[in-house]
């Protein structure tokens, strides 16, 4: 092995003690090792060394968290208030309502809509479908359209 | 307050929020180090971590406390940061830095000093930790991070690549990489001769 090869494994502390004699030798000799040992070594000893003023935003992001939702058996319940169902419901019915009556929609997305509608009634019972979807959307609301 | 991080994570789950907080709090000083070394010093890295625990808060349910929470939760941010790298990349902002080019390239040309980083260093110690970032800037974010995590941070090779998502082989070559990459990098900078003969083809796909 070339000894200019040796410096991963020298800083990766992996030779043995007469191999980092050896290889110590050989940075005295060697520009371009020992250059770059040098070069590493003080880059990460100016990233270590470095102090880093940091902020405690715990509280702050715990808060932020349980505001988007509560815990994900919270998120069905919440579902279930009347007045966040009854806002849900309104948006539902206008985008339905623009989904069916947009001018510029191509004929034939329709069809797909229905094909996937009916497909999905076909094999699965119309309400479970009906909560899946609206609570994606509920989460699409609480996120404020950021999704992740 | 001596819950584990699984005893944490189980209250969190079931709606304690002041659990969530005291988890955030354990890992925050850690995400936040991370994001400082992979994002440097601007505004984007509170966002970093903000938006790791966010992240891991919305994932909590996939999470097995069989395993430390510690590597999980770095793997989100560093996942986070690599992103973030890579769009900054294309958008070709380099909105940490207040030095000027000139002025990085100068303390740049220190680094190549053997023995050890100097008194005169220590006392400009940011100045210089800006520009050894701004070197690393110029790496694959990829091999950045597997850099930081293993030199900088000091970690062993299989935690570098749970971290990553990576195997233990692939986390080792991301460093050797890196270790290169930052001489080339080093010595494509005017006034800096590190002996180092650059491969034209060492065009990485790791
Ligand atoms: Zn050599």
């Amino acid at each position: 092995m070339k000894n200019c090869e040796l410096l991963d494994r020298y800083r990766d502390g992996e030779l043995n003690d007469s191999q980092k004699e050896e290889f110590r030798r050989h940075l005295a000799v060697c520009r371009e090792c020992r250059t770059a040992n040098a070069l590493l070594d003080n880059l990460v000893s100016v990233m270590r060394d470095e102090t880093i003023t940091m902020s405690d935003m715990a509280d702050k992001i715990a808060r932020r968290a349980f505001q988007r939702i509560s815990s994900w058996d919270g998120l069905l319940a919440q579902w279930f208030r009347p007045g966040l169902a009854f806002a849900t419901a309104c948006l539902s019915i206008a985008l339905c309502a623009f989904i069916w009556f947009a001018p510029e929609r191509p004929p034939d997305d329709s069809m797909e809509y229905e094909t996937l509608l009916n497909q999905a009634d076909a094999s699965d019972p119309a309400s479970e479908i009906l909560t899946a979807g609206e609570s994606d959307f509920v989460l699409m609301l609480m996120w404020g359209g950021n999704t992740q | 307050m001596d819950s584990t991080d699984a005893t944490l994570v189980d209250r969190t789950r079931n709606g304690d929020e002041r659990a969530f907080a005291e988890l955030v709090r354990r890992y925050q000083a850690a995400v936040w180090g991370t994001a400082h070394r992979l994002l440097g010093n601007s505004s984007e890295k509170e966002d970093a971590v903000q938006e790791t625990f966010l992240r891991a808060f919305t994932a909590l349910g996939k999470f097995d406390p069989k395993y430390p929470f510690g590597p999980w939760i770095l793997r989100i941010a560093a996942n986070y940061c690599i992103d973030q790298l890579r769009k900054r990349k294309s958008g070709k902002t380099r909105l940490w830095s207040e030095l000027g080019d000139l002025e990085q390239e100068r303390l740049l040309r220190d680094f190549t000093r053997d023995g050890g980083v100097e008194s005169s260093v220590k006392s400009d110690l940011e100045s210089y930790a800006e520009a050894a970032r701004s070197l690393l800037d110029r790496l694959n974010p990829k091999y950045r991070a597997a850099f930081v995590l293993r030199e900088v941070e000091e970690r062993e090779y299989d935690e570098v690549a749970e971290i990553l998502g990576t195997t233990g082989a692939a986390a080792r070559v991301r460093v050797c990489r890196a270790r290169s990459e930052l001489q080339k990098k080093l010595s494509e900078l005017p006034g800096i001769k590190t002996g180092k003969k650059r491969d034209a083809n060492e065009n990485e796909k790791l």
